[in-house]
């Protein structure tokens, strides 16, 4: 086993600026961190990203295992032309290309993985043929890896394989994985199958550790968590226009992960008691479980579209402010692996509010939870923190004060460590 | 300069098809988040608007109205102020053709709010008054015609109609109605007017006077919307056309058959059943924002001097109820959101756009 590892390869779906979610932002932070350790560090991506130094796109290798030459939304300069028969090219929407057994039967993985993962574990398997294969560890980024993995495993090529997981499928169907359609099983057959080929498993926090050992009977001394962090640096303006001095702010994906069905029931809650608190949701839907039109119509139906306003997607600098803007964090969700913006919202002077399934409690234990379907704590929670302020600077006091314990380049130094023991 | 009085003694038997013309707003599409950055960005697009009007007026109106004068069909129009004030300053020949239909009482004029913010009656009756004068005052001045019916997007008891009736004369009453067949019921204003079960009492002056409610069957009704979004618009102008002509003939031919005389149930408030959830939630968003400007400007006036405000609540008055719509997303459209969704967080945060304005206005 290699002592001191150098030289990390990271098979990653997205890397800021390419991100939709929280992945692209942990595996910048990641990549830059590692680099400032004296690792050398490759990354490689199906994705067009030219515009980012050091990051390989394997954008023409996966074409070449693709035969359809028909974009998918959403992934903007990406095709594919392997795998579909030519008689199911209408199956062509990006959703159906999840749910449609319109592949080539195989072995390797559980049937219905989706197919841009396949193409991208070829790509990635011809990109190491063609370098060499001169590394000491290969690092993959949630399940988006696992085909590759188990192809590589498959070719016999033995490089240690690490996991960093960021979200699991029980994750993202909120528990739910064996009420969900035969996608959601198939990726959990999938990560079952990876995780239990890994040489080791980094989490996000304790909270995902326990659904790994729970969930996928993954044998607790393989993980580890490695709790998450970022670079961000607060900014001191906000938009002053929306201050209306009781601003509750929800930063995310409009997905069923995030839980925004009880923040609707909660607010409408809270209004009943103070109409004057108005709750920002900042964030747009995703490819994947769009459920913004549910939603909305939901907050119509309460008759709360006064108090309930929302943004669409926000930039990184618009981010900055309306987290300036608001009064209290909150984040409801079911299932949240850890929950990045909680961090930020608390680096820019915000109190926060969170479930008790929220990853990043491991990190700041001051955080106040509620479980997330108690709305009566939800609402209690959220009064008694908007309505006094006093309240709110001594819990941001507490909780910048666990913030400051934590040290990012130290989590990733535990990480490197990881690497030299095994 | 002679001014005429059209006056049908039943508007839905001579005039059996009725078309609506308004001219919808092309929206620029902005989030909360860019209101923020700048409350004073434009919510409307005059630049494509213009670009979009100039298409349906050279390729729908003009040739559609030529076609149904040249044919001699019989139809009447909703039609609004602002319309009228596009066609008078851009495209005086559509105008020339509505004067020429007048003249063979081809055409009966029914006015609709200025903006087609007819909707407007349902919450602020006072305001949408002053809109429909804004109508007939153009109407007067481009067509040469006192009109004497208005449109009412709902029909309902509690709507004070006297106040119509007293500024303007209006007897007429034009409504739309899921029915088979149009008609007429006439009655004195004090049956029509209810309060919570009774007759109103406080409108003496007028409550001996006959008002008209008339309404046309949907069938017969054409907004023009298929048209407009259609790619071959000229084609669908001229089966448009055809079909307003074979409905208008055919309900000539067929009328006075049923010596019954139809009537309709006339709710007392207005119902909301017909609206969906989000429908429901914008008239609550017009509401509110009608009431902050009712607040902080008491006087209407203030709001028609300052252009973007005024722009920016007659336009969230219209149109919004075409984008609410789930069935117009599902063809090919120029409409600029993407949902019914989007088309709601649009007016939410159209809605902040002017609660910020005030708010600057008052500091």
């Amino acid at each position: 086993m290699p002592q001191n590892p150098k030289k990390i390869l990271i098979l990653s779906w997205e890397i800021l600026p390419l991100m939709e979610g929280g992945l692209g932002v942990l595996v910048r932070s990641l990549v830059d961190e590692l680099r400032r350790q004296g690792a050398e560090v490759t990354v490689l991506t199906p994705h067009n990203t030219d515009h980012i130094d050091d990051v390989i796109s394997l954008e023409s290798g996966v074409h070449k295992y693709s035969k359809l030459d028909t974009p998918i939304p959403g992934l903007t300069d990406f095709v594919l032309k392997e795998f579909i028969p030519k008689g199911k090219k209408k199956y062509v929407k990006w959703p159906q290309l999840y749910s449609k057994s319109v592949v080539k039967r195989t072995t390797l993985y559980p049937n219905n993985t989706p197919i841009v993962t396949r193409a991208y574990a070829w790509a990635v398997y011809d990109w190491l043929q063609e370098n060499g294969q001169d590394f000491d560890v290969i690092y993959g980024m949630d399940w988006m890896a696992i085909p590759a993995h188990l192809l590589l495993v498959h070719h016999n090529i033995t490089i240690p394989f690490y996991y960093h997981i960021n979200s699991t499928e029980v994750d993202r169907s909120g528990g739910h994985v064996h009420n969900n359609d035969y996608t959601a099983r198939a990726l959990y057959e999938l990560e079952k199958k990876g995780f239990y080929l890994a040489e080791k498993i980094a989490v996000v926090s304790d909270i995902s550790k326990q659904i790994l050992v729970e969930d996928y009977n993954i044998p607790e001394e393989r993980i580890y968590p490695i709790y998450n962090d970022i670079s961000f640096e607060p900014d001191k303006i906000g938009f002053e226009h929306l201050d209306r001095g009781k601003n509750v702010l929800f930063m995310g994906r409009v997905v069923a992960q995030k839980g925004l069905f009880f923040l609707i029931e909660t607010a409408a809650r809270v209004l009943q008691i103070d109409s004057q608190v108005t709750f920002i949701i900042a964030g747009d839907g995703s490819t994947e479980g769009n459920l913004l039109p549910e939603i909305v119509e939901h907050v119509a139906k309460r008759k709360l579209e006064r108090n309930i306003v929302f943004t669409g997607w926000v930039d990184s600098e618009s981010k900055k402010q309306l987290y300036k803007t608001s009064q209290l964090f909150v984040m409801p969700s079911p299932n949240e692996p850890f929950g990045l913006t909680a961090l930020e919202a608390i680096r820019s002077g915000v109190p926060t509010i969170a479930s008790e399934t929220s990853g990043f409690i491991s990190v700041v234990p001051s955080t106040p939870t509620f479980a997330y379907y108690d709305i009566e704590a939800f609402a209690n929670t959220i009064l008694h923190f908007i309505q006094n302020k006093d309240a709110r600077i001594d819990l941001l006091k507490r909780q910048q004060e666990d913030l400051s314990h934590h040290n990012w380049p130290k989590e990733v130094k535990k990480l490197l460590s990881l690497m030299e023991v095994s | 300069m002679t001014k005429n009085i059209q006056t049908p003694a039943v508007i839905v038997e001579e005039y059996p098809v009725v078309i609506s013309l308004s001219l919808i707003f092309a929206y620029t599409s902005k989030s909360l988040v860019d209101i923020l950055k700048n409350p004073k960005l434009p919510f409307v697009d005059k630049g494509r608007s213009d670009i979009i009007w100039e298409k349906e007026f050279k390729s729908i109106y003009i040739p559609l109205f030529e076609f149904l004068y040249t044919q001699n069909i019989k139809t009447s129009v909703i039609i609004t102020g602002h319309f009228l004030d596009i066609a008078a300053g851009k495209y005086p020949e559509f105008l020339e053709i509505l004067q020429r239909m007048i003249k063979k009482d081809l055409l009966y004029i029914i006015p609709d709010a200025y903006w087609g913010s007819s909707h407007l009656s349902m919450y602020y009756f006072d305001w949408w008054k002053d809109e429909i004068a804004g109508t007939i005052d153009r109407v007067n001045t481009y067509l040469r015609i006192t009109p004497t019916a208005v449109y009412l997007p709902l029909l309902y008891r509690q709507l004070p109609l006297e106040k119509l009736l007293t500024s303007f004369g209006i007897i007429d009453f034009v409504s739309i109605v899921d029915d088979r067949k149009g008609g007429i019921m006439t009655m004195p204003l004090k049956s029509f007017r209810r309060f919570r079960g009774g007759k109103v009492t406080w409108i003496k002056e007028v409550e001996k006077t006959n008002i008209n409610i008339n309404w046309y069957p949907s069938s017969h009704y054409f907004d023009l919307m298929n048209v407009k979004n259609h790619q071959t618009m000229e084609l669908m102008t001229k089966s448009i056309g055809l079909e307003i002509a074979l409905a208008s003939t055919k309900a000539q031919i067929l009328q006075n058959k049923s010596k019954k005389k139809p009537s309709i149930r006339i709710q007392e408030e207005r119902h909301w059943s017909r609206y969906s959830n989000l429908e429901k939630g914008v008239f609550r968003l017009w509401e509110y924002a009608t009431y902050m400007l009712g607040k902080e400007h008491a006087e209407i006036d203030t709001i028609d001097n300052d252009p973007l405000m005024r722009n920016l609540f007659y336009s969230m008055n219209k149109d919004f109820f075409y984008y609410l719509g789930y069935d117009n997303y599902t063809k090919k459209q120029q409409i600029p959101f993407t949902s019914p969704y989007e088309s709601f967080i649009h007016i939410q945060n159209t809605n902040i756009q002017l609660e910020i304005l005030l708010n600057q206005r008052e500091s």
